[in-house]
Order: structure tokens, then C-alpha cells, then sequence
């Protein structure tokens, strides 16, 4: 487990984190969520012990990661792909960070083709792609097999399946019981990948959340049903226990009723329908929503 | 089960010193700059010793025949930017960030990397310095006077420059850790070279005493050992103590900036 207690961070003027505390559980995916410059990058550093707070703490399972024997084996870490001499190859830069924890040359080939570039092993890292970086990134933070696993930002550069791969992989640690703590500012990338959320903006909490919470949150789901009988329809699903808000002239917004049983309702009593629509509440635009007052790079109208 | 934690558990495995000795081992001899870094001073090392022997003229004193094949003024900036560049290229590359999230304790890196550079350092400069001696001793007793590491001081003067070349790598380590810039630290290795340098001349005249200018560390490595004339000999005993002080004063100063500023 992760915890954060009244972590704060300045760099001169610059308030980065500010009073911020929040748990991260074992078991399931958490995202880390804010607009771009709102410190999501500084507390994963705090975290790893990599910057120094200006006040309260950041620790692992109450420790700090310098207090651990194997440090690699308790947490593993993608800050920034790019953070690799580029000189070398791909095999000898992972077998350099497992010289410090004794962790044997198998180890390296496992994540070399658990992440998919054991064809790639012998080539120097400057001749990568970005996608390619990352992947090398995941594979650094996998070595230890740690028990605790933090990714900043891990589908930057990625292509679809690339994407589709990491998601599952952060899905896959999560059900073997290990903590993966995940930043992103792509609410929509965070929705198909994470089971709790911790939102920050301008180095504050904001939320901290479940998917579920945030999804009723934002309206959960609806079904849009147009019909030139709109009015009459509408008593009839209300009859039926459905809530029915925003109706305007011949448009409903419908729920706590299928698709399908509006559907034999209206087909039973002979009603009109040009639309019977399930809409999935946009998280989007509730985050945006949420994060609007603390986005610090706006452009005019850029969060509308 | 995979591999790694059989291994962390059967042992109760705990990080030390020589498992990040062998991490920065590796990093040393897997990067090609810096491998290029450590030909380049090597060529310099043999280079300019057969160079110094091919110009020798057979009326050339002597007793200063000896230190002309052990002049390795150029060698010594260049081993000096190789420290440089083994502690910077980790933070012009963002790799250092990788480095201390395994290895928290920052001063075992800073130990280890000392370790691996002044074992490597002193192993490769030595073997370089007597295969260039003894090529260019073939060449001087050829052309004008016979030189062996039996000669009075030859070895003592041998020893002596593989500890400069020693000396000015971890020098270059430490400015690394310190400044954390290439640029930086290597302008700032070849200013205090060079003011001690003039410090040294200044010593000898009435304006500063003369032991501030004999004791100046770049004045004791580049003039000594390269036979300068005016300056008084030290044992190689002394001039290693000197160099272990020194050394260890940086490492004093580099350990208390790593451990605490933000990576």
C-alpha cells in the first residue's frame, strides 16, 4: 500500500504539491488523474524518494523505500522512458539495474519478452521508438518483481495495441494482489483501465474515488428515446418506474428502465419511435467538470 | 514463481556495496562513450610518451630523460573529463533517476562508483604506462642513454603518474556529482587545474608563501612527476597521501550534495 499524509512540495514560489494525502490499495488499478502541471509527476518522485517533500510523508506499507533491503523487489517504477542511456543495448541497460539486486540474466530475458522485445534485446536503445522506450520503461519497472508498481503516464507513444497491451498488463498485476498506481491526464484512458481514481489539480486532492462513484457521479448510464408522443410515452415509463429527466418537446433522457423494455412498452402501446439510444454518462466531462479550476495551461474556451 | 524472487527469498537477500559495484562495473564497460573516452586518454598516454622519446636527442641531460617518458600532461585533462562524463552521463541521460530509485542510499552509489573507477582507472593507466615506458625506453637508450625501470626514480615516477591519472579521473567523478553538468564540471576541473597552476608560479615569488604553491593539487600532479625543474620532489608515499586527502575532502563535500538535493 501507498500512502501519502499532508505531502507538500514547493520549489521556490511554485507551490507543486500542496497538503496532499491519499491511500493507494492493494489488488486494484489506481489512476492518478489531473490536468498537465497539477504534480502528479513530482508525488510519484516524492514516492520513490527521488525528491525530497517540504512537508509530510510519502511511504510504503509505512516505510520509506530507503528503509527496504531490496528496494527493486518492493516497488517498481516508469517515470519517464526516456530516463536511459541511450548507448546502450536493451539487454545490457536491464541487466545493469538487476546487478544492483543480484537478479539473474533469466530474469531480464523474462521481461525482455514479457514485454515483447526480445527481438530487439541486442540493439542500442537510441535506435528505438517511442513505443519502443516505453515498453523497455515497463520492462525496468517489472525486473524486481516488485509488489508495488507505479507507471507515470505509461501509454504515451504506445499504438492501439500497445495500449490495449498495457491496459490488461496493468489489469493482470492488479488481480495477482500487487498495488499498481498509474498516472494519466486521458480521463477516458483511466475508465478503461483503473477501479479507483485519485484526481489532483494544481497539486491539491481533489477526489479521491471510485470508478463506479464517479460514473454515478456524472449520471451513470441513460437511454435517449425520441418520439413525436413523447409526453404520453414519458407517463407510461414513469409508470413503469423509469426516471425520465431533460425530456424536451419530443426527446427523453431514461433511466432505470433497458433499452429493451422501453422498447416492448412503446411497441405495446403504440407509440412512434425515431430514437432508442443507450448513452453512457461521459466521465470526460466530468473530470473536465472537476478539474476545471485547476487547469494551469488553458486555452480560451478549452475546457468547454 | 519467477527466478528473481527464489533468489531474493532463499537468501534474504539485502542490496549492498558490491552488488552496485558490479552494476556500475557493467555500466562502465557497456557504454561506448565512455569506452571511447578511456581509448582516447590511453592513445594520448602512449602517444605522447613515444613522442617525447623520438624527439630525445642524444645531448639531452640525463637526469631528465627519466620524467620525459612519464610526461602525460594531456592524458591527465582527459582522464579527468572520463570522471566526468561516467557521473553526468547518468543525469544528462535521466538515468541517474533509475539508478537511485533501486538504490535509494544514494552515497552507496557514489562509493561504488569510486570504486569501479579507481580500480579500473589505476589497472588500465598502469598497464598503459609501463607498455609505453618500455616502448619508449627501447627508443631513448637506442638514440642517446640507457633507461630501465632500474634507473634511480623511474619507478617510483611510473607508480606516480598511474596515481595522477588516478586522481584526476575521480576528480572529475566528484565535479560530475558535484555540478552535475559535462560543461560545468569540466570547465570548472580545468579552472582549478590551471589556478592552481598559477598559484604555483605565484609561489615563487615573494607574493604568496611557497608551500601554498607546492601543495596546490595541480601544481603536485602536473609538475612533479613530469620532471618541471623547480619543484621539489615528492616520495611517491607523499604524493599519494596527498592525493587520498584531497580525494577525500571531495568526497566528503559530493556525498552531503548527492544525498540531499532532489534527482
Amino acid at each position: 500500500m501507498i500512502e501519502v499524509k499532508n505531502l507538500t512540495k514547493r520549489y521556490g514560489t511554485v507551490l507543486a504539491v500542496d497538503d496532499l494525502s491519499f491511500r493507494v490499495e492493494p489488488g486494484v488499478v489506481t489512476g492518478f488523474l489531473g490536468p498537465n502541471g497539477s504534480g502528479k509527476s513530482t508525488t510519484m518522485r516524492m514516492i520513490m524518494g527521488l525528491d525530497a517533500p517540504t512537508a509530510g510523508t510519502a511511504t510504503i506499507n509505512g516505510k520509506s523505500l530507503r528503509e527496504y533491503p531490496a528496494p527493486l523487489r518492493k516497488v517498481g517504477a516508469l517515470l519517464d522512458a526516456s530516463n536511459i542511456q541511450p548507448g546502450r543495448t536493451a539487454r545490457a541497460h536491464l541487466r545493469v539495474i538487476a546487478a544492483t539486486h543480484a537478479i539473474p540474466a533469466t530474469r531480464v530475458d523474462e521481461v525482455l519478452s514479457m514485454v515483447g522485445l526480445s527481438q530487439v534485446a541486442k540493439r542500442r536503445i537510441q535506435g528505438f521508438s517511442l513505443g519502443m522506450g516505453q515498453r523497455l520503461g515497463i520492462a525496468t519497472a517489472l525486473l524486481g518483481d516488485p509488489d508495488i508498481l507505479i507507471f507515470d503516464e505509461p501509454v504515451n507513444g504506445l499504438d492501439p495495441e500497445g495500449i490495449h497491451w498495457i491496459r490488461e498488463l496493468m489489469q493482470h498485476l492488479a488481480s495477482t494482489g500487487k498495488t499498481v498506481f498509474v498516472s494519466s491526464h486521458l480521463m477516458s484512458e483511466m475508465s478503461l483501465t483503473a477501479e479507483q481514481l485519485v484526481v489532483i489539480g494544481q497539486g491539491r486532492l481533489i477526489a479521491q474515488t471510485s470508478l463506479e462513484e464517479l460514473t454515478s457521479q456524472a449520471g451513470g448510464t441513460y437511454i435517449s428515446v425520441r418520439s413525436p408522443q413523447a409526453e404520453q410515452l414519458r407517463s407510461l415509463l414513469e409508470r413503469e418506474g423509469a426516471i425520465i429527466s431533460n425530456g424536451q418537446s419530443d426527446s427523453l433522457e431514461v433511466r432505470k428502465l433497458e433499452a429493451a423494455r422501453i422498447g416492448e412498452l412503446a411497441s405495446s402501446g403504440g407509440f412512434t419511435l425515431h430514437e432508442l439510444a443507450p448513452h453512457k454518462a461521459s466521465l470526460e466531462a466530468t473530470f473536465m467538470e472537476m478539474t476545471k479550476d485547476a487547469v494551469q495551461y488553458q486555452t480560451p474556451g478549452g475546457s468547454q | 514463481m519467477t527466478a528473481t524472487n527464489q533468489a531474493v527469498d532463499s537468501q534474504q537477500w539485502r542490496l549492498s556495496l558490491g552488488h552496485v559495484i558490479r552494476s556500475e562495473y557493467l555500466k562502465l564497460v557497456t557504454l561506448r562513450s565512455l569506452r571511447w573516452t578511456f581509448v582516447i586518454t590511453l592513445i594520448l598516454l602512449v602517444g605522447s610518451n613515444l613522442w617525447a622519446a623520438i624527439l630525445v636527442q642524444p645531448e639531452d641531460d640525463p637526469a631528465q630523460l627519466r620524467f620525459v617518458l612519464t610526461g602525460t600532461v594531456v592524458a591527465e585533462l582527459t582522464a579527468l573529463v572520463l570522471g566526468v562524463l561516467y557521473v553526468t552521463n547518468e543525469y544528462s541521460s535521466g538515468m541517474v533517476k533509475l539508478t537511485f530509485s533501486g538504490v535509494p542510499r544514494r552515497n552507496t552509489v557514489v562509493a561504488a562508483k569510486v570504486i569501479v573507477l579507481g580500480v579500473v582507472g589505476f589497472v588500465v593507466y598502469a598497464i598503459a604506462e609501463f607498455v609505453s615506458f618500455f616502448l619508449s625506453s627501447a627508443i631513448v637508450t637506442a638514440k642517446a642513454t640507457e633507461i630501465s625501470f632500474a634507473t634511480e626514480g623511474v619507478f617510483a615516477a611510473l607508480v606516480g603518474q598511474v596515481v595522477v591519472l588516478t586522481f584526476m579521473t575521480l576528480l572529475g567523478s566528484f565535479l560530475g556529482w558535484i555540478f552535475r553538468s559535462t560543461a560545468l564540471s569540466i570547465v570548472i576541473g580545468f579552472a582549478l587545474l590551471f589556478l592552481s597552476y598559477a598559484l604555483f608560479l605565484l609561489s615563487l615569488t615573494p607574493l604568496i608563501p611557497q608551500v601554498v604553491g607546492e601543495y596546490a593539487p595541480a601544481t603536485l600532479f602536473l609538475t612533479t612527476l613530469s620532471g618541471f625543474p623547480l619543484v621539489p620532489s615528492l616520495t611517491l608515499l607523499e604524493l599519494s597521501i596527498a592525493a587520498v586527502t584531497y580525494l577525500a575532502v571531495l568526497w566528503i563535500i559530493a556525498a552531503a550534495i548527492v544525498s540531499r538535493r532532489d534527482v
